[in-house]
């Protein structure tokens, strides 16, 4: 059940990427597609009824805590791409005075 | 010994540290480009100690990460493939970096994110561990975003914009892969999921397939093949020219050897026979286009996609002498393009203008670059005695057994010489361009073009007729002890039908360009150049690309 909601999520945030004019939305869209595959990795490592791995006395039943560590360099890689993205749509409203994809495709043709 | 393929990847990540660190103590910027220059030759030296043990010795330099040992930790692993593509991409960086060196506009910034790219180059190529691979294909996508936007200008935000969306929908596909290999193994370390991940060991075979989909279509957008290509042109031909020959000279082409090393891996023999389809129309295809444009480096940028084509049907056939074909195209196309690349930065930083039709008889006042581009035209086409006419003719002669693929191949042998003699028009036509009313172009407006720039031109016409003389020496050495196989005949790249046949195509293309040369075809140039996918449709295609793939992985 987890499993289908998390692709739910995912093709939420790929409908997202592909149907939105707003470039802003865009990079929304991909944000929910990278959280999609967090939720993904977590489910993996994820056993009914386990705790947290942190590794103390009396502590047996853990989950996987590999994917965990892998989630934390995707989501930093996803904030730097974010951040990244964002201010060249900052320099793209600068040079084309709008953030409508199809509205900048067709100025930059004319050029 | 075994720690060389660490040092290659720190050694330019503390190199881009050290441009930040001398940049606010405020020292002259010649500093900046000389630790730039002697930290890549460093690196090529550190290659060149390790040539014998790789080649050799059949050495596999293991560096295990923070003395982890596989299955848990990271490792680097240099193998022959490795060493090859590691000292492809560096000598291709340092033509770069030289071409460079003499632009006043590239401030510190500029040298950082070089060396940062170039350090994510080396992981992707020398890591073991398939999550960190991902890591360092960010790291190098990051950088090549930044660097293609650059410039500034209006068209280069946009295509370093379009690129990063693209690439990092694809990303994630990978990333998705990933997962469902970890899921189906727990192991991470490209060893380990050789001999876990597959079929005979009871993974189940529609995961085994959506993995291999996953991860075939998330780093084929960055090697560019049909029909996940639609980013590349744009962001080749806008991003600065030293850029842009790295990024087409090697970046792709390191994405496609990552899919080789998976595939391998993996084991996904049917898959690896799809490619032969794939590239032959991404060989041609793109070639549509190349002919209809108008501008140098965007022209330039369409043929890349289509030589990639040459060498992804050429892995496609899988036999010994098509992988050694593909391998020495892609070391030949390597050299070719990067000397067009900086051909065409040359000539737009001499004449200011990047529009063909408004450049004629260029031979007059700059003869050097004029040759050098030539030579990289001839080499492109296919004609001997040039590097490009070798591997073009191992890749043909490999694909004998399959029609088909084999005449979209030689389809695009055509385009390619038609639109290469478009392009050797600005040089040596006589036609005045003012007929077009496109404005005036004074040939005394044009700069003095520095030596700097040259030289890399120079080495690498060299590079590209040598490698063209000695062909079997080169293709031998490929199979032995890269690809660890023999040849399986003796090659004969020079005999009379060989050199027929190229010529066949030369006549070929030169009539394809008299074609579209005529009022008609221009007509219909005009209406391809505006057919070019938005944003949306772009993504949409890799959607699509992903779907094509899994339902052929469920076919075969």
């Amino acid at each position: 059940m987890e499993f289908y909601l998390t692709f739910l999520l995912f093709l939420i945030g790929v409908w997202g990427m592909i149907t939105k004019e707003n470039l802003i939305k865009k990079i929304m869209g991909l944000n929910i597609v990278d959280s999609a595959i967090v939720l993904f990795f977590i489910l993996i490592g994820h056993r009914q009824g386990s705790t947290a791995p942190i590794m103390e006395k009396g502590i047996k039943d853990v989950v996987d805590p590999l994917p965990q560590a892998l989630m934390l360099t995707a989501i930093v890689i996803g904030i730097c791409l974010t951040a990244l993205a964002l201010a060249l749509v900052l320099k793209i409203d600068k040079k084309y005075h709008t953030l409508n994809i199809s509205q900048i495709e067709k100025l930059s043709q004319n050029e | 010994m075994n720690n060389i393929p660490l040092f290659l990847i720190i050694i330019p990540l503390f190199t881009a540290c050290l441009i930040l660190l001398i940049n606010f103590l405020k020292v002259p910027s010649i500093l900046t480009k000389l630790i730039s220059l002697s930290s890549i030759i460093t690196i090529l030296i550190l290659i060149g100690f390790s040539t014998l043990n790789i080649l050799i010795k059949k050495q596999i330099f293991i560096y295990n990460l923070g003395g982890w040992k596989e299955p848990l930790g990271i490792s680097l692993h240099m193998d022959g493939l490795a060493w090859f593509s590691s000292l492809l991409g560096i000598i291709i960086t340092l033509f770069g970096l030289i071409y460079s060196l003499k632009e006043k506009n590239y401030s510190f910034k500029f040298y950082f994110f070089f060396f940062i790219l170039l350090s994510g180059m080396q992981g992707v190529i020398l890591t073991n561990d398939i999550f960190n691979m991902f890591v360092f294909f960010e790291i190098l996508s990051i950088a090549s975003y930044i660097l293609i936007a650059y410039s500034r200008e209006n068209k280069a935000i946009k295509a370093s914009f379009d690129y990063l969306l693209i690439s990092s929908l694809g990303m994630s596909l990978f990333l998705l892969g990933i997962g469902f290999i970890y899921q189906g193994c727990g192991s991470l370390s490209l060893t380990g999921v050789g001999k876990n991940f597959n079929i005979a060991n009871g993974i189940p075979p529609s995961m085994f397939q959506l993995a291999v989909s996953l991860i075939v279509v998330g780093i084929g957008i960055k090697a560019a093949f049909i029909p996940l290509y639609s980013w590349l042109p744009d962001a080749h031909a806008y991003a600065p020219t030293p850029i842009s020959a790295i990024l087409s000279g090697i970046m792709i082409k390191i994405s496609f050897l990552a899919i080789w090393r998976i595939i391998h891996i993996l084991e996904a023999i049917n898959f690896q026979h799809f490619f032969l389809w794939i590239g032959s129309l991404t060989a041609l295809i793109p070639v549509i286009w190349a002919l209809s444009q108008t501008d140098i480096k965007k022209l330039l940028a369409y043929h890349s996609i289509s030589q990639m084509g040459f060498i992804i049907a050429s892995f496609g056939a899988g036999s010994s002498l098509s992988l050694t074909g593909s391998l020495y195209h892609l070391f030949n196309h390597a050299f070719f393009k990067s000397l067009l690349f900086f051909s065409a930065g040359a000539v737009i930083y001499a004449t200011g203008i990047r529009d063909l039709r408004k450049l004629s008889e260029l031979y007059k006042k700059i003869p050097s670059i004029a040759i050098t581009s030539l030579i990289g035209a001839l080499s492109i086409s296919g004609i001997p005695p040039f590097n490009g006419f070798v591997s073009k003719i191992l890749i043909t002669t490999s694909l004998k057994e399959y029609p088909l693929p084999s005449f979209l191949i030689f389809l695009a042998g055509i385009g390619t010489v038609a639109s290469f003699t478009k392009l050797m028009m600005i040089f040596f036509n006589r036609e005045k361009a003012i007929q077009e009313n496109l404005g005036n172009f004074s040939p005394n407006k044009i700069k003095k073009i520095p030596k700097a720039l040259i030289y890399p031109l120079i080495f690498l016409s060299i590079i590209c007729l040598l490698s063209g003389i000695f062909p079997s020496r080169i293709a031998q050495g490929i199979s032995n002890f890269i690809l660890l196989k023999d040849l399986a005949y003796p090659l004969k790249v020079y005999s009379p039908s060989n050199i027929g046949k190229s010529l066949t195509i030369l006549g070929l293309g030169i009539f394809l360009y008299l074609l579209i040369s005529t009022k008609r075809g221009k007509q219909i140039s005009l209406a391809l150049r505006k057919r070019e996918l938005g944003l949306n449709n772009s993504l949409l295609l890799v959607l699509a690309g992903l779907v094509v793939f899994i339902i052929f992985m469920k076919v075969l």
